[in-house]
């Protein structure tokens, strides 16, 4: 068909269209790809509910999270009296704590993974950009970092400054970057390779704006994978430190620390153990399921 | 091959003096002592104990001292255990701490290895499935959620095996947790072991073994094995890192007595001493862990003499 030949009504309408089809970027294919996954959709649908049952769970619950009944100790859950989940050994309502709980390992999990992440990213790119000796001793620190058994890091952390939230989150981020900065580097070395970095250096662009501008937002793949990926780790750090009672300290609670107590309590009061292990096995699978389908969406290798 | 042996022994020694470096100055930073009490002692003795365990020096000096002492395989007395010093309290933990630690990873290395090569050849199989998904359990239950709940299935419903205690290593008392400690391993080294297994069988080198009229067994054992295991062995160190971490909860959960509970009771308790011999026997163990890895993956891997 040849275009010149068309009468001047059908060439605009061509055109027209031609401009309405909207290009498909790299992350409108992802997403795409993503939603095609079911257990990826499966796993956002659980972590959606898990997510806004915590936030706004409490508000219609008739209990606190701290308020104790003596009348009540150990009750088995029970649809009448509105222990849905049952009672501790102070008598608090078990789901109006998991609800709490999970707020705080949560926010522990994506507050201490962005720390972490800041600083991988931040040490990634200058290492792997810069280059030369720089990046040879930048990695070998990171090579000696990993020969160390950071949870025991993290233990004498807490132990030496107080069992302090903050701390907490500080503490995990700043082990966990290791991975991160490796990820990170290996990228920016094959990304400053690229043309349009050479053209940014050639027109006179500083090293601060084009890692910012241009190397780091081609990264986004790699890290939102990575940061998915990383919550749950980061999630089990936390109940971890937790159950060895140096994470966060009564009457707040975290999963941790409702497992820890409920494995002490499991012989007379199953449920204390059994429902906040589930809400978190619940919520690291639909983690990991997201993580697994985003990986596969921005990385289609056949697998 | 002994370049790179001596190369990894020069890296540990700076490593090990950082380690000990750091534990030294974090534990001297903290608020409260070894004998910091609610009731304060007179000052005379206050100032002998303190002479006795050469508080009293100067923080350079008591870190010369201390490092010191290491070199000649000494890490001083416990400031907790009155009566014991910390060799005595570590050689009495370590055998529990060891048994422990390496039947896991030996289970979760042959485990992990077997069911994940078995996954990537029948891939997308019943078989395959059964075992990804079990190995997804195996990522989301953290082992201080499945040790309680196998010992209160196993140990008090079945009554099949005892809940806790060392019992001088009796198999029975260690069934439970060997499996708590191993199972979170084995899926992520099933889950390494597949993908890199499918890799393997769609490479070249499978195909030219292929044509030649290979039968499936000896391309499977001496061809994609000997390729794809090699991820497994660079996880060997990170796996070994995770194992003794998991092995503090794991020791407390089954009541054994191994150096992951003197290590939480003596950070607990600000049992310097203690806590760096234990932090630096870790350290040690896993320098080594990564210079056996180095040289398992040199002997398997022709490619890495070249370098």
């Amino acid at each position: 068909m040849n275009f010149d030949l068309l009468d001047r009504e059908r060439k605009e309408k061509i055109l027209k269209s031609a401009l309405s089809v909207r290009g498909r970027s790299l992350w409108s294919d992802a997403r795409r790809r993503l939603f095609k996954n079911k257990a990826a959709v499966t796993g956002l649908i659980i972590l959606s509910i898990i997510l806004l049952f915590s936030l706004f769970g409490p508000l219609f619950l008739q209990y606190k999270f701290d308020q104790t009944n003596w009348d009540a100790i150990y009750q088995a859950p029970n649809l009448q009296n509105g222990h849905y989940f049952g009672t501790d050994g102070n008598g608090r309502d078990l789901l109006v704590r998991i609800l709490y709980g999970g707020r705080l390992s949560l926010t522990i999990g994506v507050i201490a993974t962005l720390v972490s992440v800041f600083i991988g990213v931040t040490y990634g790119t200058i290492s792997g950009y810069l280059g030369g000796k720089i990046d040879i001793v930048m990695m070998r620190i990171v090579e000696i970092l990993y020969a160390m058994p950071y949870l025991i890091f993290v233990i004498i952390l807490m132990v030496v400054f107080g069992r302090n939230i903050y701390l907490l989150f500080i503490a995990i981020g700043a082990v966990e970057w290791l991975t991160m900065a490796r990820i990170v580097r290996g990228q920016t070395i094959s990304l400053k390779e690229k043309e349009f970095i050479e053209t940014s250096k050639a027109l006179g662009q500083s090293t601060f704006l084009i890692i910012v501008k241009h190397i780091i937002p081609n990264l986004a793949g790699p890290i939102i994978v990575y940061i998915t990926l990383m919550v749950p780790a980061v999630i089990i750090l936390e109940s971890f430190l937790s159950f060895l009672g140096l994470g966060v300290q009564e009457p707040l609670t975290s999963w941790g620390v409702l497992i820890s107590e409920g494995s002490r309590d499991m012989e007379t009061a199953w449920w204390l153990l059994i429902f906040p292990g589930t809400f978190m096995v619940l919520t690291l699978a639909s983690l990991n399921f997201i993580g697994d389908g985003l990986r596969d969406a921005l990385d289609p290798k056949e697998y | 091959m002994i370049k790179l042996i001596i190369k990894r022994l020069l890296v540990a020694i700076p490593t090990l003096i950082v380690i000990i470096a750091f534990v030294f100055i974090l534990m001297r930073l903290a608020p409260g002592g070894p004998f910091t009490n609610e009731r304060a002692l007179p000052p005379e003795i206050e100032k002998n104990i303190q002479a006795a365990y050469n508080l009293d020096k100067s923080i350079p000096e008591q870190f010369l001292i201390y490092v010191s002492n290491i070199t000649k395989g000494d890490f001083g007395p416990s400031f907790k255990y009155k009566d014991f010093t910390v060799n005595e309290l570590i050689l009495s933990g370590f055998p529990v701490s060891l048994t422990l630690g390496l039947s896991s990873i030996i289970v979760a290395l042959f485990l992990g290895v077997f069911l994940g090569t078995v996954a990537g050849i029948k891939r997308n199989t019943y078989f395959d499935h059964i075992i990804m998904s079990v190995s997804l359990i195996g990522i989301c239950v953290p082992s201080f959620v499945l040790a309680p709940i196998l010992s209160l299935f196993f140990g008090l419903y079945l009554g099949l095996l005892p809940i806790s205690g060392w019992n001088n290593g009796n198999i029975l008392n260690l069934i439970l947790p060997i499996t708590a400690l191993s199972l979170p391993q084995i899926a992520v080294i099933s889950r390494m072991m597949r993908a890199s297994t499918i890799e393997t069988l769609n490479s070249n080198f499978i195909k030219t073994a292929r044509s030649k009229g290979l039968s499936q067994k000896i391309i499977i054992r001496k061809h994609v094995l000997r390729e794809s295991i090699l991820p497994i062995i660079d996880y060997l160190a990170p796996a070994s890192a995770g194992l003794m971490t998991g092995s503090i909860i794991i020791e407390q959960i089954f009541g054994l007595p191994g150096i992951g509970r003197y290590f939480v009771v003596g950070a607990l308790q600000r049992d310097y001493t203690l806590v760096s011999g234990v932090m630096i026997l870790y350290a040690t163990l896993l320098i080594i862990l990564i210079l056996f890895s180095d040289i398992l993956r040199a002997f398997l891997d022709p490619r890495v003499k070249l370098k």
